[in-house]
């Protein structure tokens, strides 16, 4: 085999390994951080809000306001994201609308549109491509980075030794599950000795 | 060439030593996050990889050399997933702790320093047989 193959080979099996070791730290990020959605949840909650405000006034007034500024309220003009809410009144009712965290209309996740009448969207569920993304996440997916290299790196350096012919695969076929093997038993110490007694 | 016993490993006596010392003196004396939080996980496998590796070769599962990077590599990625996303949302271990990911990340600072150390003892057995 010739050396730029067995490299190549190496390469990637560092890089397959490393990515999943990247891929537990990721795994904890995006199913720890459900407050990611926070600015849209107090978003829905200053609309909720507003529309119980516009409610008020068509009792007191016998029509909703003009425009929300009308209500006098000194707050709920604006989104989370300091973008002006939409208003306006259709089919006799009103709506108010946050064009999300771009400003713009369309998006999906942070950045979808939503109302007092629809306020959760199919399209504003945050994508995993956004919670991995998300600023409060970008220290965590360093780390993640972190581990994914080490990882690889160790990976690359045992590697180094294998040929990758042909007759070597019984070997390495036996030195994988044993590995393995070793992993789920050191598993199975620490969870009985280590974890209840100091972790 | 002497067999790899862990009670020969420098890196595991210090470890062993450092984790009694934190459990028994640090901890009760320190607020310090790092002493509560991360120094079990950072010597994590320094401690346990040794005692892994002896028990395996007196199985004549493996050789008698110091852990090797891919078992030390499978190993974090294997600990990662059990003690961090597998135990934590079972109803016996979930109240030991949640999973974070900085955990992993002690595992791997771990892991690399006890990578280092291990080779560093691998060269110095071939040098000493050479």
């Amino acid at each position: 085999m010739s050396e730029t193959k067995r490299l190549t080979i190496r390469l990637a099996l560092s890089v397959v390994f490393g990515l999943c070791v990247m891929m537990v730290p990721l795994w904890l990020i995006v199913g720890n951080v459900p407050y990611i959605n926070s600015s849209q949840v107090t978003t829905r909650g200053w609309m909720k809000r507003l529309d119980r405000e516009l409610q008020s006034f068509r009792v007191q007034h016998g029509q909703y306001p003009a425009t929300l500024e009308d209500l006098g309220l000194g707050w709920g003009l604006k989104d989370v994201w300091n973008h002006p809410f939409l208003y306006s009144v259709a089919d006799g009712k009103p709506l108010v609308k946050s064009l999300g965290r771009d400003g713009v209309r369309g998006g999906v996740g942070l950045d979808a549109d939503f109302s007092n009448q629809n306020p959760r969207p199919p399209e504003s569920a945050v994508p995993l491509w956004q919670k991995v993304t998300h600023p409060i996440t970008l220290r965590m997916d360093v780390v993640a980075l972190v581990c994914g290299v080490i990882v690889g790196l160790m990976f690359f350096q045992d590697l180094s030794k294998q040929s990758f012919e042909r007759k070597t695969w019984p070997a390495l076929g036996f030195s994988f599950p044993v590995t393995f093997l070793l992993a789920a038993f050191g598993a199975l110490v620490i969870t009985s000795a280590h974890i209840p007694s100091g972790h | 060439m002497k067999l790899y016993s862990p009670l020969r490993d420098a890196l595991w006596l210090a470890s062993v030593a450092l984790v009694v010392l934190n459990k028994v003196w640090i901890k009760p004396h320190s607020s310090g996050a790092f002493w509560h939080n991360s120094l079990t996980d950072t010597l994590c496998l320094p401690v346990w990889m040794p005692v892994c590796v002896w028990t395996f070769a007196r199985l004549k599962l493996r050789d008698s050399s110091p852990p090797r990077p891919l078992e030390i590599a499978v190993c974090l990625l294997f600990w990662s997933v059990v003690f961090e996303v597998v135990l934590p949302g079972t109803t016996v271990f979930g109240r030991f702790g949640a999973g974070d990911p900085l955990d992993v990340l002690a595992y791997a600072s771990g892991g690399f320093f006890g990578w280092l150390w291990w080779e560093h003892l691998k060269q110095r057995q071939v040098k000493a047989m050479s």
